[in-house]
């Protein structure tokens, strides 16, 4: 009686234990990505989001899915959006890449994972501790660090150099930003001179992607605080700084209309800018002029200018991955995605295809160097040269964290270009008049209108 | 398996014999054995798959989510198709009133440039309420003849999202692909990373003999699969001519979906299958060319090879690829092709991966299985406590019968085949009753014939004697030295002793007594009886 009980229970749990056998495993785990490393370009962390997928994501069941790729203002733009609850504004990705910046204007900041929950003290030690405080915010660590950059000078050789051998311009002289402008001054009247039937069409030599980090770096290493009380403060360092690149922009040496340098550089209207070492990617070695004919042309990088008699002082970027709470699966197949990410070797092959620097330690002592020794795209090299002198030579700096750095920010670019825009339009309207106001103090008379509109009046 | 038949056989005989509740009992046995054969049926036609209900439902949830996604396909490329419509003819209508002709574009800059900042707007207005990720309008004409490749390069505006989501008409951000850098400056928009300024035709199918104008021109098509130079992007394009009054074609506009928005839009569907995949791409001959259309989100899975169309397996169609396989439907789309493109049809499909098909196929029989081989098993249980029980006493009750050889068998504990038994054994001896099997009624009267016999007188008791001999009648007299007068009257004073009507009765009694083997019994007669 007994053996035939055990018979029957085993066939009943066989009946109930075999379908279950042939279930398919649980749904794979999808995680959306918006990231700005590539943009329109073929963009490297695609591809290496595409071999997780195929190998370590396939194994843990993690898909990771780009949604959007563009660049970190349009992220910036769009993640305030949703946080804010705009309508019309998309949902929020799992990850997205961010500055500091964005993650202090949100308005509610608990929306972040904290990684330090995912992340071991030990595994966290690998990282570059200024790279980890650049992501912690209000003692969480919101930002985790993928990539960083800093800032170079770009310079188109070819233009330069039938610049320089028809005035004798030296690159050397771009080492300073008073070198600098004195060049774009030479650059636009030669330019100019190009067409002598037509006055005034001298071309800008240069553009800043971000006039705001010219002003911030340029006064801290005059020995100035750039910020006080949580606004710009206009010092004598500041006056310097505006002082220095006025006259040449009221000359028309400077690219004062908004976006981003790549734009004149590959139309041919400015020789140089100061931009991300991560724009690299967007750099292209052609320029198109408006009679639709092409040229060829070699991009070269130099070290970020600095003042006279100032200190070697450069800005230190790059935006990392911030992660949106929802699930603790997601979150650590998140966190798993990023660590996988940031693997020295990997980390390594993926910053020096895109113009940045690694994140960890280790990275930087024994991968760094041997990759940038395999690049074989000159720009490349060229841009790794230098951003390893710099490593060296210079000192990093990193802005503060700020409630009201971006209100600051877009308010002095915009009002930099705005006032000089307006001085360049007079000191063209005056036609070379003479007893016309000369560029300097046109200059001025923008910074005197730049302090009205940020609500400041200069010291004595 | 004989001697279960044999047993069998041997059970039935006695089933037909035997009481009722034991007729019950076997039924129940018959039962549980048929319904344990008919569980094997059920296992092994589930094991085969022969009853598996997986390619009618896959094909269904297939056709259904197809159906689905054509219809929804259908009505946005019919859109756009309208709203391409709509386009031209504004275009028309705008560089109508510019009275320009292409041919007076030709390698003048500043006409361009005012041109296509007329182009804008409409562009850009068409391409916030379209189902797109860009816009575009190319002319004949080009600003610089004599450049290298003018012959292939032609002026105009294309415009593209920077931000392509599936939804993402409220926030967008748009960035010049092809034009005049001044149109970007003037509109506020960024050039795109890898912009160019005019567009290069050969890279737009059927948009060369578009822009001729000559001959049959569609009223609009789309493109194959195109890849936009120096990005990582592939797109299909709708190209609508914009013909101008007197019919001459002014120029080719359009709108473009994107691989990365048509992903977006068409997500692999998670179901209980596996993910199910759209594609749409021109079919040449049986095969499936998805490296000319334009697929779905596909997790990874399609890639860019050709698609085998193998015949149909289990009522579903197998599409083979380079490394994988699929099952899904397919069918045509009525989306016009270039005017000189091959003829190509384009075809709609639906997929889903093949091993995820068989791990589904392979788990909906496994239900089946288990509860078929479940129900054999309780089943067999069943019988196989029948048996134990009530059947193999039955059995080996029967087979004491055969076997025993006069010996008295041990009670089997069912009296009917104790009953059956004991009556096979009489049977089997006759002449043989034992005294035991008498029925009770009959022994007490052999019983008083033997008492009664003890009453008879000495001369009464030698001729009852000589007649259990076998002696006649006729015979006594001389035996015992008398009469026949006075045999007759001993006769008539035996037969009132006995209690026996005559002589006849006398003699059977004493036939039936011997039968029984209690004959000595009459002849020894008991002391105080004499």
């Amino acid at each position: 009686m007994k053996k035939i009980a055990l018979i029957l229970c085993m066939s009943l749990c066989c009946a109930l234990l075999l379908p279950a056998c042939g279930k398919k495993s649980t749904e794979p785990i999808t995680l959306t990505v918006w990231h700005v490393y590539g943009g329109q370009t073929d963009s490297p962390l695609n591809d290496l989001i595409d071999q997780y997928n195929q190998t370590e994501g396939a194994k843990n069941g993690v898909n990771v899915q780009v949604t959007s790729v563009s660049n970190t203002n349009t992220i910036h733009e769009a993640v305030l959006a949703a946080a804010n609850g705009e309508p019309g504004a998309a949902e929020l990705p799992d990850l997205f890449i961010s500055y500091p910046k964005t993650v202090a204007a949100l308005p509610d900041k608990s929306i972040l994972a904290d990684f330090r929950d995912y992340f071991s003290a030990d595994e966290l030690s690998a990282y570059i501790p200024s790279f980890l405080e650049d992501g912690t915010v209000d003692g969480r660590l919101v930002i985790f660090p993928v990539a960083k950059s800093t800032e170079v000078l770009f310079v188109d050789k070819t233009l330069f150099d039938r610049f320089a051998a028809d005035t004798g311009a030296r690159l050397e002289d771009l080492s300073t930003w008073e070198g600098l402008y004195s060049t774009a001054d030479k650059y636009t009247a030669w330019t100019d001179a190009q067409t002598p039937d037509v006055p005034n069409d001298g071309k800008a030599f240069f553009t800043h992607d971000y006039p705001f980090d010219y002003f911030q770096v340029g006064a801290q290493s005059l020995g100035e605080d750039f910020f006080k009380n949580g606004a710009v403060n206009f010092g004598p360092a500041m006056e310097r700084a505006w002082d220095t690149v006025s006259g040449a922009a009221v000359r028309g040496g400077v690219w004062l209309k908004d976006g981003y340098a790549t734009d004149p550089m590959r139309t041919g209207e400015v020789a140089a800018s100061v931009a991300s070492s991560a724009s690299v990617l967007y750099y292209r070695d052609i320029v198109t002029y408006p009679d639709n004919t092409s040229e060829n042309i070699k991009i070269i990088t130099l070290p970020c200018p600095v003042f006279e008699g100032g200190e070697k002082l450069v800005m230190q970027r790059g935006a990392g991955f911030c992660l949106v709470k929802s699930t603790q699966e997601r979150e650590k197949a998140a966190c798993d995605f990023l660590r996988w990410l940031t693997e020295p070797e990997r980390n390594t092959q993926f910053v020096t295809s895109a113009g940045y620097l690694p994140v960890t330690q280790e990275a930087f002592d024994t991968c760094l160097a041997p990759a940038v020794e395999k690049l074989t795209d000159e720009k490349y090299r060229s841009l790794y040269s230098v951003i390893l002198q710099m490593q060296r030579d210079y000192t990093f700096y990193t802005p503060p964290q700020l409630e009201t750095y971006i209100a600051e920010e877009d308010a002095l670019q915009s009002g930099f270009r705005q006032t000089l825009s307006e001085a360049r339009n007079e000191y063209v309207a005056q036609g070379g008049q003479k007893g016309g106001a000369s560029a300097e103090s046109l200059g001025k008379a923008a910074y005197e209108k730049l302090l009205l509109s940020m609500g400041n009046y200069a010291a004595g | 398996m004989k001697n279960k038949l044999s047993e069998l056989r041997l059970v039935l005989i006695s089933a037909k014999k035997q009481n009722n509740s034991l007729q019950r009992r076997l039924a129940l046995y018959f039962v549980s054995i048929v319904l344990a054969a008919f569980g094997a049926l059920v296992l092994v036609l589930a094991a085969t798959g022969v009853v598996s209900t997986a390619s009618r439902s896959t094909r269904r949830a297939l056709s259904l989510q197809q159906a689905n996604t054509a219809s929804v396909m259908n009505s946005r490329f019919d859109a756009l198709e309208a709203q391409g419509i709509n386009l031209s003819r504004r275009l028309a209508l705008v560089l109508g009133n510019m009275g320009t002709s292409a041919e007076a574009l030709n390698d003048d800059e500043a006409a361009i440039a005012r041109t296509e900042q007329t182009v804008f707007e409409p562009l850009y207005g068409a391409m916030q309420t379209a189902d797109c990720s860009g816009v575009y309008f190319v002319m004949n004409a080009t600003v610089n003849s004599s450049a290298p490749e003018a012959e292939s390069s032609r002026c105009g505006v294309y415009l593209r999202y920077a931000n392509v989501r599936a939804n993402n008409k409220l926030n967008p951000y748009v960035m010049l692909f092809r034009g005049m850098a001044e149109v970007a400056r003037q509109n506020d928009l960024e050039l795109h990373n890898r912009w160019n300024l005019e567009m290069n035709i050969d890279n737009m199918p059927g948009c060369r003999a578009a822009l001729a104008g000559g001959g049959k021109t569609a009223d609009y098509y789309w493109t194959e699969r195109v890849h936009l130079p120096d990005t990582w992007e592939d797109v299909i394009l709708l190209c609508v001519p914009v013909r101008g009054a007197d019919g001459s074609v002014m120029g080719v506009c359009g709108f473009e979906l994107s691989a990365l928005y048509f992903q977006l839009t068409y997500p692999a569907t998670e179901t209980e299958y596996g993910p199910m995949i759209a594609v749409l791409a021109p079919e040449e001959d049986g095969a499936v060319c998805t490296a000319d259309g334009i697929s779905g989100g596909d997790d990874g899975l399609l890639g860019d090879t050709e698609l085998l169309a193998a015949g149909k397996g289990e009522g579903l169609a197998t599409f083979t690829a380079e490394k994988t396989s699929f099952v899904g439907t397919a069918q045509e789309m009525k989306l016009p092709s270039a005017p000189d493109s091959a003829g190509e049809q384009w075809t709609l499909l639906t997929l889903l991966p093949k091993a995820d098909y068989e791990a589904y196929a392979r788990s909906s029989r496994i239900g089946p299985i288990a509860a078929s081989l479940g129900f054999l098993l309780v089943m067999l249980a069943v019988s196989f406590l029948l048996s134990v029980k009530y059947v193999r006493p039955i059995v080996s009750g029967l087979e004491a019968v055969q076997t025993s050889g006069g010996e008295t068998p041990g009670n089997t504990g069912i009296a009917e085949i104790d009953e059956l038994y004991r009556f096979l054994r009489n049977r089997a001896e006759p002449g043989q009753m034992t005294v035991d099997g008498l029925p009770a009624g009959i022994k007490a009267m052999f019983d008083s014939f033997i008492q009664h016999s003890y009453t008879l007188t000495d001369a009464e008791r030698t001729i009852f004697l000589y007649y259990i001999d076998g002696v006649q009648i006729q015979d006594i007299p001389d035996l015992i030295y008398t009469s026949m007068s006075t045999v007759r009257k001993h006769n008539r004073s035996i037969y009132d002793k006995l209690g026996v009507a005559g002589k006849d009765e006398m003699m059977l009694y004493i036939e039936l007594i011997r039968r029984c083997g209690r004959l000595q019994e009459l002849y020894d007669v008991p002391p105080g009886k004499k």
